[in-house]
């Protein structure tokens, strides 16, 4: 009982380990359903409670089944499959008094510790991994020895993962990595947070309240100011008094080589977000090799990102449009540079009214009010830039909010915005600006992306979160291509160096001016960013980079590459036929011999005849007997014995004599 | 007998098989996402159960044996083969032992233990079990290592006794039989002898203790007491078996008695005599009557799966 109790405890505390990091994404019901089970297994020891009779067993699956159907109803999925595996963890305690029970018990314990790791590879999760496989190995050691005390399985446990570590070490480096899946199966539960490929009012507001990283970034050289921090990823191009969306062909690509601005080099690492834009640094020049730029100056990849990425940017980071989205700075003189004319750029293109037609052409007639106002405000002045500084001083005059507490969308949103509501954030502002100037002829677009970044002084790099998330505009000029515009500055000028949870979007190498739990953040952030970039983020290329840096050639990458996966094939046929071989071994065993199955026919026979083998009689005596009592048979029976001995015990036995065997027995009928 | 490092052989079990599908599902599963952490576990596990094998050598690889002298039973009992197993430096966990086929004791060894082997003797005969069968799945349940040894060790079964009344030749009146009688070393008539903690509740002489002389008990001299020349013709039937085990329970019960017993098999006779000795000396003669060794069907021809 007591070597009993101590397998129970290790194994139930080892599956109360490897369900925990499930707890959160668990309905309410399986955790406490499993805290129950559990409990009663436990308590059970000390009181001598009975387990549970065989129909309640089938009674608890039926009913967790049930609760997992009305929990999931059809969408079964990951989520659906790790509550039935919770379930069955929590059932399986009942049913371990066998060595068999138990060793299952342990195995489906490790099963569970990977599923953990697929919903995250945070370096927390890792190291709690190998906690987690210690206190099984732990049980596992407990199951199969019985007898030894806690501490010994656990030192053993551990001494043989101490063991194993350098060999994992060097699987984990050296085991090929394929570029895409395996099977095409994507995890959707990956990337659902950022950016799609349209924006309604007040449909980022779950994202602003997002505290998660979207990317980090690294510069290698200068750093820009920290109100350049326009990370620049969806330009919407299209807007039907409702929604903006996104359109290809409306692009007047400009060369902003011919702007003022600085170059900057960067690697950016992107937690996935499921669509295929890749932020960047106001413009992109180049990227990574598997993305392209857009007519937008956007960095498009080619196929949605569905695991974090590693890339390197480099950016011209254009220097005087911030200016024009300060309101009060007089716009329309002293734009330095820039063509002349745009419109010498794009031969045969149509005319930046029709564009602007274009933009808002399935708006219809929605919010009239606004049209009127735009009209109003500024449909007498011609210049591009008086326009905008007029409409901005609207918001800036006419005490509007900012706020994140937006009324519900109408019909006429931007109406709603601009004549009830008064309050808004960077969506309402840069929409309505976007609306109004493309009412007024000139296009303007809306742009996606983040502004700020929070600097990490431990480890020199930014980190930007979902919730610095901000949408601007840019208008396009005749003389300037598009101009950044941002509404938002107009009426929260402060937002501009202050990242939306408070922390300052500046470069400064000092940390004595942190608060001690700004520094534990900022370097748990920091390992987190050097765990994401080399541990989780190491892949086909990182392997590629990994091999050659040891000095491994083309072919011999290949050759390892190959081998590995010839050995991992072997392996798998091996053990397959070791499988296999096993099975028929076993079969073998249960299956009697020929001459055991003819003389137990035989004797089978002369049982109906009421001529019963003893168990204490041997072949010989039973014939004996036989023959006694029925003289008539003495002959065959005695035949077939005789046979028999011959067959067991003669050395060389001529095969005839099994045919004969059998005949002989055959003949007895 | 100790064992040695190239005997052995390695089988995953059953479980080790469920546990290798797991491996690769899970790493099908890590290839598919790209999952590192999952690469990182299935190569922490595989790695774990490789190193596990070469604990499960070290256990192993200390224990010594040595196969103890085991005591006559009859056909239809159970044969206990006492080995004594030593573990050389640390401790061995988990040790299984079986003789033939039979499911293995398990144990962990601190330094010495005695264990006792059971067969079930079926047959008459010596028993040899033939092969010890030394495995262990230690630590972890996947693997198997397996090693078998010889057993040079038997066990005499006696024949099934089969109770019954005498079937005999009392005091054969043929010059044969007298001659074969005739005795050896026979005790002296000594009348009545005081009681003495040890004798025989049987030879209690009862009229004396109802006349108030005390406890006494008869010393039988050799012409007064009875005794028995067991003998196998005088069992009616052919069946030797039958026959054997007839004279077997005879014996038991001669000896129950307290009688002197002597024993005639074709061939071969012992003259009747008492002791522990001469009771041996005849069911062994009986046990080995027309015994040849290879006739003896024991279900040990072959070192079984000693696996669990």
């Amino acid at each position: 009982m007591k070597k009993e109790s101590a397998r129970t405890v290790s194994i139930i505390g080892a599956l109360v380990v490897a369900i925990a990091p499930h707890t959160p994404g668990l309905p309410l019901w399986i955790n406490v359903w499993c805290i129950v089970m559990w409990g009663y297994m436990l308590v059970r020891l000390k009181t001598g409670w009975p387990l549970p009779a065989t129909y309640i067993r089938y009674g608890l699956t039926f009913a967790g089944i049930f609760g997992l159907l009305l929990t999931y109803s059809v969408r079964i999925g990951a989520d659906a499959f790790l509550g039935l595996l919770a379930l069955m963890a929590a059932i399986k305690p009942f049913e371990m008094a066998t060595h068999r029970h138990q060793m299952i018990t342990v195995l489906l314990t490790y099963f569970i510790i990977i599923t953990s790791l697929f919903r995250s590879e945070s370096m927390f999760i890792v190291l709690y991994m190998f906690f987690s496989v210690l206190v099984t190995t732990m049980a596992l050691v407990q199951v199969n020895a019985p007898g030894n005390l806690f501490r010994e399985s656990f030192k053993l446990a551990a001494r043989i993962f101490i063991q194993a570590f350098p060999l994992m070490v060097l699987l984990f480096l050296l085991f090929p990595r394929f570029p895409g899946s395996l099977f095409g199966i994507e995890d959707k539960t990956m990337g659902r947070t950022g950016f799609s490929d349209h924006l309604s009012l007040g449909g980022l507001v779950s994202l602003v309240r997002d505290q998660t990283p979207a990317f980090r970034v690294e510069f290698k050289g200068a750093s820009p100011l920290a109100d350049k921090l326009y990370w620049r990823g969806i330009v919407f191009q299209k807007f039907d008094g409702k929604t903006w969306t996104t359109q290809d062909q409306l692009a007047f690509n400009l060369s902003p080589l011919s702007f003022p601005g600085k170059y900057y080099n960067y690697t950016i690492l992107l937690e996935p977000h499921n669509s295929p834009w890749l932020m960047a640094l106001d413009l992109p020049i180049k990227g990574p090799s598997w993305a392209g730029i857009t007519g937008e100056q956007v960095l498009k990849s080619r196929r949605p990102v569905k695991k974090r990425v590693r890339y390197m940017v480099s950016s011209f980071a254009r220097d005087f449009f911030d200016e024009i989205s300060l309101p009060g700075v007089a716009a329309g003189g002293g734009f330095p540079g820039g063509p002349s004319s745009v419109s010498d750029h794009m031969p045969g293109l149509i005319s930046p009214e029709e564009m602007a037609a274009a933009i808002i052409s399935t708006a219809g007639n929605k919010n009239p009010r606004a049209r009127a106002l735009a009209e109003t405000l500024a449909g007498k002045t011609a210049s591009v830039f008086e326009k905008i500084h007029l409409l901005l001083s609207y918001f800036k005059e006419n005490e509007f909010v900012y706020s994140l507490d937006t009324p519900r969308t109408t019909r006429h949103p931007i109406d709603t915005f601009l004549f009830e509501s008064k309050k808004g954030y960077c969506e309402h502002y840069a929409s309505a600006l976007g609306f109004m100037m493309n009412v007024l002829g000139v296009p303007a677009r809306v742009v996606g992306g983040y502004l700020g970044g929070e600097y990490n002084p431990y480890s020199n790099y930014l980190t930007v979160r979902q919730s610095y998330a901000h949408v601007w505009v840019e208008i396009f000029d005749q003389k300037n291509g598009w101009v950044r515009v941002d509404p938002t500055m107009a009426v929260a000028p402060e937002r501009i160096g202050i990242n939306p949870d408070g922390s300052l979007a500046s470069f400064s190498t000092s940390t004595t001016a942190l608060s001690f739990s700004r520094k534990i953040k900022f370097a748990l952030d920091a390992v987190n960013l050097r765990w994401k970039s080399w541990f989780t983020g190491y892949s086909y290329f990182e392997q590629k980079a990994f091999l050659e840096k040891l000095g491994l050639s083309e072919k011999w990458r290949g050759f390892v590459g190959i081998s590995m996966v010839l050995a991992m094939l072997l392996l798998g046929i091996l053990t397959g036929v070791a499988g296999f071989l096993f099975w028929l071994f076993q079969l073998k065993k249960d299956r009697p011999d020929p001459v055991e199955q003819a003389y137990l026919m035989f004797c089978c026979n002369l049982g109906k005849l009421g001529l019963r083998k003893r168990p204490d009689q041997g072949p010989m005596d039973f014939a004996r007997d036989c023959g006694n009592k029925r003289p008539d048979l003495r002959e065959k029976i005695m035949m077939i014995t005789d046979h028999y001995v011959q067959l067991r015990f003669q050395k060389d036995c001529p095969e005839t004599t099994l045919e004969d065997f059998k005949t002989c027995i055959k003949n007895l009928k | 007998m100790k064992l040695s490092r190239k005997s052995f052989s390695l089988f995953p079990t059953q479980h080790g098989f469920l546990f290798l599908a797991i491996l690769i599902a899970m790493l099908l599963g890590s290839i598919n996402y790209n999952n590192n952490a999952g690469f990182i576990l299935v190569f922490l596990l595989g790695g774990m159960a490789l190193i596990s094998i070469f604990h499960s050598f070290k256990n192993l690889v200390g224990v010594e044996i040595k196969f103890l002298s085991s005591l006559p039973v009859f056909a239809g009992q159970t044969a206990i083969f006492p080995i004594r197993v030593q573990a050389q430096k640390n401790r061995c966990r988990s040790v299984g032992f079986s003789l033939v086929s039979h499911d293995p004791i398990l144990v962990s060894i601190d330094k010495e233990k005695t264990l006792q082997m059971r067969v079930p003797a079926l047959e008459r005969g010596y028993l040899h079990p033939k092969y010890l069968t030394i495995s262990s799945f230690y630590p972890f349940g996947l693997f198997t290592l397996r090693t078998c040894i010889k057993a040079p060790t038997s066990c005499l079964v006696y024949p099934r006794p089969i109770p019954g009344p005498f079937t005999t030749i009392k005091n054969n009146l043929s010059s044969e039989g007298k001659e074969e009688t005739s005795r050896q070393g026979a005790d002296d008539f000594q009348g009545l002898k005081q009681y003495q903690p040890g004798h025989s509740i049987n030879r209690i002489s009862w009229r004396a203790l109802s006349r108030g002389r005390g406890l006494f008990v008869k010393d039988f001299t050799a012409e007064d007491s009875p005794w028995v020349m067991l003998a196998f013709d005088a069992i009616p039937g052919s069946d030797m078996e039958f026959k054997l085990s007839r004279l077997c329970g005879m014996i038991l019960m001669a000896e129950r008695q307290q009688m002197e017993y002597g024993l005639r098999l074709p061939g071969i006779i012992k003259n009747p005599a008492r002791g522990e000795s001469h009771h041996h000396n005849c069911l062994k003669l009986l046990s080995l009557f027309d015994f040849r060794e290879d006739t003896h069907l024991t279900d040990g021809s072959d070192p079984g799966d000693g696996g669990p």
